[in-house]
């Protein structure tokens, strides 16, 4: 698969205007998916503060925008940061797909903690939100829950 | 209405093919809210539990449950995450029994998805939504169509007067026009809402609550849970793996609610919005999830538009050729005599043609159109006939309603015109609109070949006199016979000749014949029995005094000064044959209620009434006002009539002699009993006259004085199709 690259605009916006100094790396996260039962799912990867305030979003699974309400985590925390959920999106996902994402993030956010996180939801199946939470900085690979099987950043 | 009904037309004609996959995918869908309800056991109402009482028995024995829902049809269904694996399963309020899923059958899914998609996807899905918006334009159109051309909002309830095909093909419209609308209407709502042209339904989450993070309570003791009765609950989703994070979220009619695990307590709330309640009627009335009963009354509706549709391909594959077929109509610009057909049913069309006939065959060149394509001019034309109908109140019928502008295009004042309206006298307007036509030509300065004539429903007598008198002016002789489409006539014996009235110079008779054979068309009373006399091609009618049921046919016939056919059948013995056929005459007959009846008539005219009476069993009290010369001499059925007076089968006899000791007439009885006329008519009564025309015109009199005072008129009874006649 072709990894999705992203530059954020809100990220650049965001250090503007907490007059961060512009030091970012640029990483890669791997997010594989275990059984989905049923049709395919639908998987939000974004980052957070860690109140789980959306900063940015890196890539979401599944066009259809009616279902998106169903990546709770990920809509609730836009909500919060009252950034739009834009959504990067790509096909919905199915049984044991890798989705591999790149993004952009200052050094002085992986330092206070800010993270990624993943959300699912397949139909008639209970959404998840928060299905892997993985804290910049400090994990680099976290298990995660329902058909997330496992996060990886680099 | 033109250009309605044009439009109605063709988009009919795009819309019939995915229409009727629609409908017929449809009426099948409309059993699976049943299906689901007896399969699941929710037919019986869900126990009287709360959502807390539902909850902690799932969570005891589905370990892992994210999520507990209730569909539309209130079936219980927890879904878990558990070992790594999803599932489901059901479950029973009642019983508390957990049941695995049944795996959704493959026939209502394919079902489901023919109906919404046409298993293509979007584009089905455009294709379906259009489809449903032109169902609905055609239910507006088409109600709109029949309340212009019957003249009225009642027309849409009222019993139809006609027969066969179209019967059955404007009862089956009737029937599918309900569920067509309230299905069509919410198949738009919801293909715009699939599509997302229409604001989003769901209640979006509230903001999220800060959680006290402490140990999560015993779900049995959660307040909101408790609280919540399972008839309001609708989705309840747990913290995923139990995460302390997270909290509950429940979902009921009226919104979705954070619940806090460790308190028990609802910590935020977002109400569903009005537009979510709206949609969820929408929902409801389109797919009877929720309430089977819904699903099966809409299914039921729509079964009739299949009929609606095979009824409307048989009444155009059955309608007659043209009765122009067969004569030599000569071209606008080199015709003598144009005739302009304003027509709606056909049957001007027939005698239009029958003039256009004999005109040719005396060697005059004829032209043949509908008023709606009037030239501007008839440049070699001596004469213009009109052969009107009239439809509605008073109103153009569908080939003539562009007379007004095509009229006033007309370039030639020196041509003579003659107008021969087609109408029926029991309508208000009679010959509305031919007297409309002969207005107008009167006022543009026209001259005129003829005085205006007016013929009652399509009498050949009548049309013969006005050929022969028109045959006269133009030189030439005209008999005209037209052939309106009956069936062949058949050879009928006399059983009986009951001769009445001649010492009193009305000489009248009962004329009982044999019903020929098995096959003989179906007849009721107040039917016409279309009887050729010998010598003449022109078919005279007498209504029918019995009906099938009765083994007989029998007619009253007066006998008239001169008349062909009366004296012909007066003088009848038994064992004679004549030569007749059945003309349905389907709106002389009392309604299928058990309202009371008046039934009024003169002479002859007790024939009719006498069948009703016959009929009806006693069923609907009958009241009869019959006027004859004198009681010695022309009461006809008179010992028939007292037994039905004895066995009450009729509630009161009231007969008026003019020729007796205290002459009086029958409207002279109406006077008499007012009180009690006025009142069986505030009661629903039906009013159903036969006889002459005078009689019938002085008892809408002496029925007008009656009813002024209760405020209502004959008229408005006649709107109500309660006031009937035939009259002749
Ligand atoms: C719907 C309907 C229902 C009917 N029901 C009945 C019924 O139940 N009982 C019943 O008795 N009748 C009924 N009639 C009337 C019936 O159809 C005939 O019209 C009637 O019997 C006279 O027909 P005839 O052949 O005897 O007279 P026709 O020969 O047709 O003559 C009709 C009248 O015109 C006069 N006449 C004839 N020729 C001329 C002429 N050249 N110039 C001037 N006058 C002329 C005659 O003297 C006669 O009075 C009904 C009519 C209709 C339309
Ligand atoms: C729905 C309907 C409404 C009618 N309204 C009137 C009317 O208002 N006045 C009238 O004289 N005849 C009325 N008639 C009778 C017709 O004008 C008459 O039957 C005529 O002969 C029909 O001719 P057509 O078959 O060429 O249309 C009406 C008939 C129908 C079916």
């Amino acid at each position: 698969m072709k990894p999705l690259t992203k530059t954020s605009l809100v990220a650049g916006a965001l250090a503007l205007a907490m007059a961060v100094p512009a030091q970012a790396k640029t990483l890669t996260v791997i997010t594989s998916l275990g059984a989905v039962p049923g049709p395919r799912a639908y998987v939000a990867i974004y980052v957070t503060d860690p109140k789980g305030k959306v900063y940015d979003t890196i890539h979401v699974a599944g066009r259809e925008a009616k279902y998106h309400q169903h990546l709770r985590g990920w809509v609730r925390g836009a909500r919060k940061s009252r950034t739009k959920p834009h959504s990067v999106t790509g096909a919905s996902a199915g049984s044991g797909k890798v989705l591999k994402a790149q993004f952009e993030i200052a050094d002085n956010l992986i330092a206070a903690g800010y993270q990624v996180r993943v959300d699912t939801a397949v139909e008639n199946f209970a959404d998840v939100p928060k299905a892997a939470v993985l804290t910049l900085g400090k994990d680099t690979s976290v298990r995660g829950r329902g058909i997330v099987r496992k996060v990886e950043v680099h | 209405m033109q250009s309605a009904r044009s439009l109605h037309r063709w988009v009919s004609y795009g819309a019939i093919l995915p229409g009727l996959l629609l409908a017929v995918t449809g009426v099948a869908l409309s059993l699976m809210p049943l299906n689901e309800a007896v399969s699941t056991g929710s037919l019986t109402p869900a126990a009287d539990v709360s959502v807390a009482d539902v909850a902690s028995a799932i969570a005891r024995d589905v370990p892992g449950v994210e999520r507990i829902a209730k569909s539309a049809n209130h079936t219980i269904t927890a879904d878990f995450f558990h070992a790594d694996t999803f599932g489901s399963v059901v479950f029973d309020p009642a019983t508390g029994n957990i049941s695995p899923k049944p795996e959704p059958t493959g026939m209502w899914g394919t079902l489901k998805s023919l109906h919404r998609s046409l298993f293509l996807g979007d584009i089905g899905r455009g294709v379906t939504g259009l489809t449903a918006l032109s169902m609905l334009f055609l239910s507006v159109t088409g109600v709109w169509i029949i309340v212009s051309r019957m003249g009225g909002w009642r027309a849409l309830i009222s019993p139809p007067a006609t027969r066969g095909w179209k019967l059955v093909h404007f009862q089956a419209i009737r029937i599918a026009l309900a569920g067509l609308a309230i299905t069509s209407l919410s198949g738009v709502v919801m293909s715009l809402s699939s599509f997302s042209l229409l604001p989003s339904t769901n209640t979006p989450e509230p903001l999220f609550p800060d959680l006290s993070g402490a140990q999560m309570i015993a779900i049995a003791q959660m307040e909101a849970l408790q609280s919540t009765p399972l008839s309001q609950f609708r989705e309840l989703i747990f913290p995923f793996d139990g995460d302390p994070t997270e909290p509950f979220m429940l979902a009921t009619n009226s919104g979705v609610a954070f619940v806090d695990p460790a308190t028990g307590q609802i910590t935020a709330f977002e109400p569903k919005s009005l537009w979510g309640h709206l949609y969820e009627l929408v929902y409801l009335l389109h797919t009877g999830q929720g309430a089977w009963w819904i699903g099966l009354l809409m299914g039921l509706s729509i079964c009739a538009a299949p009929v609606a549709v095979a009824s409307g391909v048989a009444l155009v594959l059955t309608r007659p050729k043209s009765p122009l077929s067969g004569i030599k109509i000569a071209p606008a610009s080199r015709a003598k005599d144009v005739i302009l057909v304003g027509s709606e049913g056909g049957t001007t069309w027939i005698f239009a043609a029958e003039l256009a006939r004999k005109l040719t065959e005396a060697g005059r060149a004829v032209h043949v159109a509908a008023i709606n394509d009037m030239r501007e001019n008839y440049p070699k034309a001596d004469n213009l006939f009109f052969f009107a109908a009239t439809y509605g109140q008073g109103e153009a019928p569908e080939s003539a309603h562009q007379f007004d502008k095509v009229f006033a295009k007309f370039e030639r004042k020196d041509i003579a015109v003659s107008v021969l309206g087609f109408g029926d006298r029991s309508y208000p307007e009679f010959c509305g609109f031919a007297q409309y036509i002969s207005a107008q030509a009167k006022r543009a300065g026209f001259e005129c070949l003829d005085e205006l004539t007016l013929i009652d429903r399509q009498s050949l007598q009548a049309f013969a006199a006005w050929g022969a008198q028109i045959g006269e002016k133009l030189g030439i002789s005209l008999t005209l016979a037209p052939r309106l489409a009956t069936t062949a006539p058949t050879h009928l014996t006399l059983l009986r000749n009951t001769r009445l009235g001649e010492e009193v110079g009305a000489p009248v008779s009962i004329l009982r014949f044999e019903i020929p054979n098995k096959g003989f068309a179906k007849f009721g009373a107040g039917d016409l029995l279309g009887i050729l006399p010998p010598g003449s091609d022109v078919p005279r009618f007498y209504s029918l005094a019995s009906s099938t049921k009765d083994g007989f046919l029998e007619i009253c016939v007066r006998r008239q000064e001169g008349g062909l056919c009366s004296t012909h059948l007066t003088q009848l013995v038994p064992g004679a044959r004549i030569k007749a056929f059945i003309k349905p005459n389907p709106q002389f007959r009392p309604a299928r209620n058990s309202n009371p009846m008046i039934l009024i008539g003169a002479g002859a005219g007790i024939g009719p009434l006498m069948g009703f009476l016959r009929g009806s069993k006693g069923v609907k009290p009958a009241h009869l006002f019959w006027g004859g010369r004198s009681e010695q001499s022309d009461f006809l059925y008179q010992g028939e009539l007292k037994t039905c007076v004895e066995t009450g089968q009729l509630t009161q006899l009231s007969t008026a002699f003019s020729r007796d000791q205290s002459p009086a007439y029958v409207q002279t009885r109406l006077k008499e009993q007012s009180s009690e006329v006025a009142r069986l008519i505030s009661e629903g009564a039906e009013i159903l006259i036969c006889g002459g025309v005078n009689m019938a015109q002085d008892v809408a009199r002496t029925l007008d004085e009656i009813l002024m005072p209760n405020g209502t008129s004959v008229a408005q009874l006649k709107s109500q199709k309660r006031y009937l006649e035939d009259v002749y």
